[in-house]
């Protein structure tokens, strides 16, 4: 076996209430690494096409990298995964923090759950010891009690706990799966997933050293991280993210009232709620996740309202999604339902994003007071926005439709509200401008996860999903691999991480072809064809052709059929996946597999 | 002839901001007219190599801009991220 894995992969049946332990082999690890590929491959083999992604059938999968829990700046990231009970497809979220470093220190390199308890549980692993324990005196409660009720049923402060919220256990469909109160896995639905199968929560203690083959490149990158903060992390050490949005209104791409209009009135309004002004003001502290010198997380904390650091502060993603797109510029508010998200467990972005697509709607008549229960849907309310957390949390009200996510919220009110909805694959797009960001341009339409900023359809980012690095650390891929080689002792070159991060992505392809989504699917919405309605960007349409083009040449690029994206013969075999293929029948297709050159794979970028 | 001085109000923002560690930030820069936004980049000993946007009073400013008394002039590095 080789080390950075403990061969242990825990299953849980929470039907039957039972568990066991999985050795998969050295073989297993070589071929699916981690994160993304481990994450299809349990989808793949073990749920059957076409459930609903609240059947008791699917799967929820932790997945862990080679490299998470290992003393490296940026180490402590893990993968979630699941059937998507937004987009029907691939659902995958990352988190930072602390709790994905436990469970690898408990001696487990991921969890598989599948069944449905009869009752609220929790799962409670300290080291090799397994239990599954009754949650009811959690279900119902917010993030913060839930963790210090665990805590305290185990008399130690010390234990990581991820948990589905109250939005997850009310089946809100972008409901997230919160650890440590203020780091996220927020894409795709997988809280509401958990909440599915009466699982509250997943308590780790884990007191073991991750096995390592050599930590030489772990040291020196280390070393590396400290002794050029300045130079190479100053932004994200002193401010975090969300430091720079005056840039985005200048250049037009503010993600601006349902990504209307790409700017607001000023700059100075926009500063109002970015992240200097955050340190300034409301930030008590910067933190950072395991192992990590980078501290990149702020805290904020606002006694007059009631904001605590433990919920740490509003991220760029949360600015976007509950600032600028929605017209918010009141920041004690912002931190508000920053904080407010994180107690029920609800991903910022596709609520944000979903109250926008209701605050246009309203203003165009679309939607009415009839519809919404007398509230009235207008730009700029930060109060509503708070307002309107736990009645979505709890599906109360007009909150049970905004709890279905824009794309269904739309379809459910009808009058081409679905013209304003902003998504790909039912999931509501990240705070990046595909008609001014040509790395999120290629992304967005063939992520697999749908409208997701870190759903990597390319290879960096893909490629630090599945070894467990966080994508705000500088590493050039030399140094991934040096990394990766050194947990491991294997050696990896960078192109077998490239062909790596393809495989990953082909077998996330081959769930969602399963799923019943296709090359329709991987389009953008309406109104990303329209010109930005304001400032330099507006003279700048985005063609369906463009996107087109450019969606075959990616399809091309991963030896995926050019017109359809189904995957050819010669890529299956390549990357032995012909038995997660079956379903295809005879539809794979044949065909030559254009090879492309380690380097020669598309724009990166270095947002997130 | 005596040079005429101007007074423009400067912030950084993002991975720029380093140039200012420790120090105000905005700050009120005292330049002479004629000053362009590359003058006073290289005032401040910023890397030319750095990526970086300008801005003077709210609207997108190129490196060739001259300065005017009384203007307000972001310098940023953009990079966002996290949920």
């Amino acid at each position: 076996m080789p080390t950075g894995y403990w061969n242990r992969v825990l299953h849980v049946d929470l039907t039957n209430g039972t568990t066991r332990v999985e050795e998969p082999g050295e073989g297993f690890y070589r071929k699916h690494m981690g994160g993304r590929a481990m994450i299809a491959h349990y989808l793949l083999d073990e749920t059957p096409a076409g459930i609903d992604a609240f059947d008791a059938q699917n799967r929820l999968i932790f997945a862990l990298g080679p490299l998470t829990g290992t003393p490296v700046p940026g180490a402590g990231r893990h993968s979630v995964g699941a059937k998507s009970p937004i987009t029907g497809g691939f659902g995958e979220s990352e988190a930072g923090g602390f709790w994905g470093a436990e469970l690898k220190k408990a001696g487990w390199d991921g969890i598989v759950v599948k069944g449905k308890a009869s009752h609220p549980v929790y799962l409670w692993i300290n080291d090799q010891s397994v239990e599954i324990r009754d949650a009811g005196h959690l279900w119902g409660r917010l993030t913060d009690d839930v963790e210090t009720r665990i805590r305290e049923d185990h008399g130690d402060r010390w234990i990581r706990i991820a948990q589905c919220g109250i939005a997850g256990e009310n089946l809100v469909r972008y409901a997230c799966i919160a650890n440590d109160l203020n780091e996220i896995a927020g894409r795709t639905g997988l809280g509401a997933v958990m909440g599915s199968k009466n699982l509250k929560a997943i308590a780790v203690r884990g007191k073991r050293m991750v096995p390592m083959a050599n930590s030489e490149a772990h040291k020196e990158t280390a070393k590396w991280v400290s002794s050029t903060m300045d130079e190479v992390h100053y932004n994200f050490h002193h401010f975090g993210t969300g430091a720079a949005l005056a840039a985005k209104q200048m250049e037009g791409h503010l993600i601006a009232f349902n990504f209307r209009d790409g700017q607001w009135d000023s700059v100075e309004r926009v500063q109002k709620i970015d992240a200097k002004t955050i340190a300034s003001t409301v930030r008590v502290k910067m933190d950072g996740c395991y192992a990590c010198s980078v501290r990149c997380k702020k805290r904020v904390k606002i006694d007059s309202h009631e904001v605590r650091p433990e919920f740490g502060g509003p991220e760029y993603e949360t600015i976007g999604a509950i600032g600028t797109n929605v017209g918010v510029d009141d920041l004690v508010q912002v931190c508000k339902a920053n904080q407010w998200l994180n107690l029920v467990g609800m991903d910022s972005i596709s609520f944000g994003c979903t109250v926008a697509w209701a605050m246009e709607c309203f203003e165009l008549g679309l939607l009415t007071p009839e519809d919404t229960g007398g509230l009235e849907f207008k730009w700029g309310d930060g109060i509503l926005l708070n307002d309107l957390i736990p009645l979505v949390a709890r599906r109360e009200g007009f909150g049970d439709v905004l709890a279905e996510g824009a794309l269904r919220a739309a379809r459910k009110i009808g009058r081409d509200t679905e013209n304003y909805v902003v998504h790909i694959k039912g999931l509501e797009m990240a705070m990046h401008d595909p008609r001014a960001m040509e790395a999120m341009r290629l992304n967005y339409p063939v992520t697999p996860t749908g409208g997701d900023h870190t759903g990597a359809a390319h290879h960096r980012t893909s490629n630090r999903n599945t070894v467990g690095l966080c994508q705000f650390l500088q590493y050039d891929e030399q140094r991934v691999a040096r990394l990766l080689n050194g947990a491991t002792g294997w050696e990896t070159s960078q192109a077998e991480l490239e062909e790596q991060s393809s495989r990953g992505l082909t077998m996330a392809r081959l769930f969602n072809l399963r799923e019943g989504l296709s090359r329709k699917d991987d389009v953008f919405p309406p109104r990303i064809h329209e010109p930005i309605r304001k400032g330099p960007l507006s003279n700048k349409v985005l063609t369906r052709e463009q996107i087109a083009a450019e969606t075959e040449a990616y399809y091309e690029k991963h030896g995926w059929e050019k017109t359809t994206g189904i995957p050819l013969a010669e890529t299956l075999d390549s990357h032995d996946l012909r038995a997660y293929a079956g379903f295809l029948g005879a539809k794979i297709p044949t065909g030559r597999r254009v090879l492309v050159g380690a380097r020669g794979t598309g724009p990166e970028h270095v947002e997130e | 002839m005596v040079a005429t001085v101007i007074r423009v109000r400067v912030s950084l923002h993002g991975d720029v901001h380093r140039y200012r560690r420790g120090r105000p930030d905005p700050f009120e820069a005292e330049l002479l007219e004629g000053t362009s936004i590359a003058d006073l980049v290289r005032e401040i000993g910023i890397d030319p190599a750095m990526k970086v946007t300008f801005g003077v009073n709210g609207e997108l400013a190129s490196e060739g801009a001259v300065l005017r008394d009384g203007d307000e002039v972001l310098i940023l590095t953009p990079m966002e991220g996290g949920a």
